[in-house]
């Protein structure tokens, strides 16, 4: 077992999968004020969080395997009404320029980057759950409802470029935005129900779908920024430090010729008759009954940006130990706004540790750990925002960061 | 310098080095599929059946083996008629409105071996082509003497601008004849298929004076198309309508094997006349062709003779149509063995013709719109068959959708719950198809539908509650995904071999569900 979790948080730091590789950059920065010269990094992150899917079941849609009729069984007697799930993944590249590009700023230069990012988020309800992993057996009898179950799943590129100040290290990028996979679900009011038999099945269903059907490789267009703004506060005598305001991709997209499906209906089935079976359109009758809708549009989104605030920690700070703290919050209604808080621990130049707690975002509670390897040239930190998701199946989420940045 | 650049890659690629096997799970479904109702009493009133005093149920049975189309019969041929005047004198000063009238021609249609006095027309049009030859409008009435509608003799008036001798004005005109009744007998009565015209030609009123010699011809050109009688009136010859005519009995197509036995059985063959004419009818072949091509052929003594019928009686509403009766009962030919071949083909052979001794009639046979020709099947006797093993068989299109990669049946089972009300039970067998219809797999209930049993009082039968069940294994599944159709076997057997009756009370009613465990891969 333990070596099953020690596996576990390898696996989980190691970022073993492309696809884990994609998320947003959450690794505690350490702010270094000294002038930089030309410089790549390289940031890659995955989570996935969740209210009430625990990790024994997450874990079989991150690595595969087999969910047995037990652990769906137990998994949904842990759901609640109202439950949300969220996962996302980034990885990005950039390059920052030593260049002097304005007179009147001599520690202003450019920068270009290009990153690849997923994102998805959802809430549903416990029945939908037991519908989904169980089937209706739960239900026969009675009736499962997904009224306001909706979800959200998309995949983009981002490149762009702006400037940088060399020695704060703020930044402000204008970004192209070409959204790959796009899919919108929206129920605004669903529930099924069943008779004790199975012999009857009665249907209430509004809601849409929205989905990216282009042939074209972009399925749309839009812009975003980025940005890090670091601000000193206090000074030698009292509480001091930088707060850094990070925000990434914030902006929208269009999709492009998507389609747009609706479906209201109300419905009762026994089963079909024996001349609905017999006639060419007699179960093509049954599916218009549902009242589907289907069209195209272009619509334009929000992307799922964040904003970040927080007090940084300093890379040449003269105490070994800092304090770290901030709020996170998403460009999106399932993501509730995440306060963290933590520990960082430099016990010489060239190491340090760190420790953080969270809570928010679209879980609960987490708590996390990092290292970072300095040297002249090379920066390598690995972390998690879930050290006991990492470990535990019992946990609610996963989290991956590294950082990799090169001076040259 | 290398070495770092190595540590930086190697980062990345264990990065991207692992792979996700396939999320599978499971989930257990209960759906109904099939929810329907056989009852007896629902085709009581579709003149199939009838229900007895006792509750038992009466076959009543009156269809139309074949309908003669007489469309043939009286068919006025596209005819296209011209009419000209002129005047008789060298020339002649016309002043504004003067009139001058043609006198009533005449124009015969021309027919085989018909002789019409008299006729009534559906349907048909008349295409009128009018030449004015003077220098000023020209107001054409053209009447038809003798064809009227609603008491109203046919007439229609044009304004056709003025021309020359060589280049005429010129109009056209279309006229709808439907409803219209032509007397045919000409002018003086004594004719027969011909149609009488009448033209008028008023010069404009306002118009200048115009001076015309008998140079100047107007000139009219009527084309009669599609006209089709409804009512006529004449001779209509002496004409034979024969053939070997085929009905398809549907419900008995899906028969593969097994047998009835059926008892007591009263059916009438009937050729009925319904046009005002004497006819002779004659029944040379009645054969019933079942599932294995078997053929049987029915006996009867007036087979392959020619038979009088007589002329229809009444006119018009009060129409009644003569019928020749071919009578069959168990002590009549071979019906029993001819019914218990189960055809689901049956050829009729038959020669009616009308007028077979000549114009008896006198030019007074009459055909009315609801007039008919056909032959008949009348049946009326009790409904107490016997079945032994009768094999009913029918193969639907289906698709499970069983190889789609997100969602699949594993295993589960089809459960068919039944309430019986017949006499007769049934054993059911599904077989997998593919797209060529090759045998997949075959599922086996593990029970059969029991025939019910009569009740105390003899006025019905009591109901069985039954539920079978087609395990769905894993072979089944395999099979499911290459399944196009589904081929539903029933071998039906009756409570007793013979005289099982039906009562009014007879229904099955099924419902089939599945309960199926679906794999569901992402």
């Amino acid at each position: 077992m333990i070596s099953l979790r020690i596996k576990m948080v390898l696996l989980t730091l190691a970022l073993c999968s492309f696809e884990l590789l994609n998320g947003q950059s959450l690794l505690p920065v350490m702010y270094d004020s000294t002038l930089a010269n030309h410089q790549v990094n390289v940031v890659g992150n995955l989570f996935q969080h969740s209210t009430r899917l625990n990790n024994e079941l997450s874990r079989k849609f991150i690595f595969g395997g087999t969910i047995n009729d037990e652990l769906s069984q137990k998994v949904y007697e842990n759901q609640s009404d109202y439950n949300r799930v969220g996962f996302g993944g980034h990885i990005g590249i950039e390059y920052r320029a030593p260049n002097q590009i304005f007179k009147s700023k001599p520690n202003w230069s450019w920068m270009v980057n290009v990153s690849n990012e997923v994102h998805g988020a959802g809430e549903y309800s416990n029945d939908l759950f037991g519908l989904v992993f169980i089937g209706n057996a739960p239900f026969l009898g009675g009736n499962a409802s997904f009224t306001n179950t909706s979800g959200r799943f998309e995949q983009f590129l981002s490149i762009g470029g702006g400037i940088h100040d060399r020695k704060t290290k703020s930044f402000l990028t204008l970004n192209a935005i070409l959204p790959q996979q796009f899919f919108e679900l929206s129920v605004n009011r669903g529930s099924v129900a069943f008779s004790e038999s199975g012999d009857q099945i009665d249907l209430r269903f509004e809601g849409e779908v929205l989905r990216a059907n282009s042939y074209a490789y972009f399925k749309g267009m839009g812009a975003a920024v980025n940005f890090d703004f670091n601000l000193p506060f206090g000074n030698s005598e009292s509480f001091n430090g930088v707060v850094t305001v990070v925000g990434r991709n914030l902006g929208a997209y269009q999709i492009h010729n998507a389609d747009f499906i609706t479906i209201d209906t109300e419905q009762s089935f026994t089963g079909f008759s024996l001349n609905e079976l017999l006639e060419e359109d007699g179960v093509e009758a049954l599916k218009d009954s549902l009242n589907v809708s289907e069209t195209n549009k272009s619509e334009f989104k929000m992307l799922p940006g964040f904003l970040q605030v927080g007090k940084v920690v300093l890379a040449n700070s003269p105490t070994k130990v800092q304090s770290f703290f901030g709020v996170r919050m998403y460009t999106n209604r399932v993501y509730r706004p995440l306060i963290y808080a933590g520990v960082h621990y430099q016990p010489i130049n060239q190491f340090s540790v760190g420790a953080q707690g969270s809570f928010g975002g679209y879980g609960n509670f987490r708590l996390g750990l990092y290292a970072n390897y300095v040297t002249k040239q090379l920066l390598i930190g690995l972390g998690t925002e879930d050290v006991l998701g990492a470990i535990f199946g019992s946990q609610y989420g996963h989290s991956g960061l590294i950082r990799l940045a090169w001076k040259i | 310098m290398k070495h770092k650049i190595f540590i930086f890659m190697a980062v990345l690629l264990v990065s991207m080095a692992c792979r996700k096997e396939k999320t599978n799970w499971t989930s257990d479904w209960v759906v109904p599929i099939v929810n329907d109702s056989l009852l007896i009493k629902n085709y009581v009133n579709d003149s199939t059946l009838d229900i007895n005093s006792d509750q038992s149920i009466q076959v009543i049975a009156d269809r139309t083996l074949l309908n003669l189309d007489l469309s043939e019969l009286i068919k006025i041929p596209d005819t296209s008629i011209v009419q000209t005047f002129a005047i008789s004198f060298a020339s002649l000063e016309l002043s504004p409105g003067f009139t001058f009238i043609d006198e009533v021609k005449e124009h015969e249609f021309t027919f085989d071996d018909v002789v019409l006095r008299e006729a009534r027309l559906k349907s048909g049009k008349a295409f009128i082509r009018i030449e004015n030859p003077i220098p000023t409008k020209g107001i054409f009435t053209i009447s038809l003497p003798g064809t009227e509608k609603n008491g109203q003799e046919f007439s229609h008036t044009e304004t056709i601008d003025g021309g020359t001798i060589v280049e005429p004005g010129v109009g056209f005109i279309t006229l709808d004849l439907s409803g219209y009744t032509i007397d045919m007998k000409g002018v003086d009565g004594d004719l027969y298929n011909m149609l009488r015209s009448k033209m008028n030609v008023k010069t404009d009123p306002n118009g200048p004076t115009v001076t015309i010699t008998d140079q100047n011809i107007f000139r009219t050109n009527v084309e009669f198309k599609g006209l089709v009688v409804d009512y006529a009136k004449g001779y209509f010859g002496n004409i034979t309508f024969s053939d070997t005519t085929t009905v398809n009995v549907d419900e008995l197509s899906n028969v593969v094997g097994g047998a009835i036995n059926v008892d007591d059985i009263n059916l009438d063959l009937i050729i009925s006349n319904g046009i005002d004419v004497r006819a002779q009818g004659n029944i040379s072949l009645f054969e019933s062709v079942n599932y294995s091509n078997n053929v049987v052929s029915l006996n009867h003594p007036y087979f392959d003779q020619n038979l009088n019928l007589n002329p229809a009686t009444g006119q018009w509403q009060s129409l009644t149509p003569s019928e020749l009766y071919f009578t069959f009962d168990n002590s009549t030919g071979n019906l029993k063995g001819f019914l218990e071949n189960l055809g689901s083909t049956y050829n009729v052979g038959y020669a009616i013709t009308l007028n077979p001794y000549g114009n008896t009639s006198n030019g007074n046979d009459v055909l009315y719109p609801q007039s008919d020709v056909k032959v008949k099947l009348k049946a009326n006797f009790p409904l107490l068959v016997g079945a032994d093993d009768l094999t009913l068989q029918d193969t639907f299109a289906i698709d499970f959708k069983n190889d789609n990669k997100l969602l699949r049946v594993e295993s589960g089972r089809f459960i068919l719950k039944s309430t019986n009300t017949f006499p007769f039970g049934a054993e059911v067998q599904l077989t997998l198809l593919d797209k060529h219809k090759n045998t997949l797999k075959v599922l086996n209930s593990n029970g059969k539908i029991s025939p019910a049993l009569t009740n105390g009082n003899t006025d019905g039968h009591i109901p069985i509650e039954e539920q079978i069940e087609f395990v769905v294994d894993e072979a089944v599944t395999e099979a499911l995904i290459d399944t196009k159709y589904l081929m539903v076997r029933a071998q039906f057997s009756s409570t007793y071999l013979n005289n099982n009756v039906v009562y009014s009370n007879a229904a099955l009613k099924f419902l089939l569900s599945s309960q199926l465990k679906l794999k569901a891969s992402l």
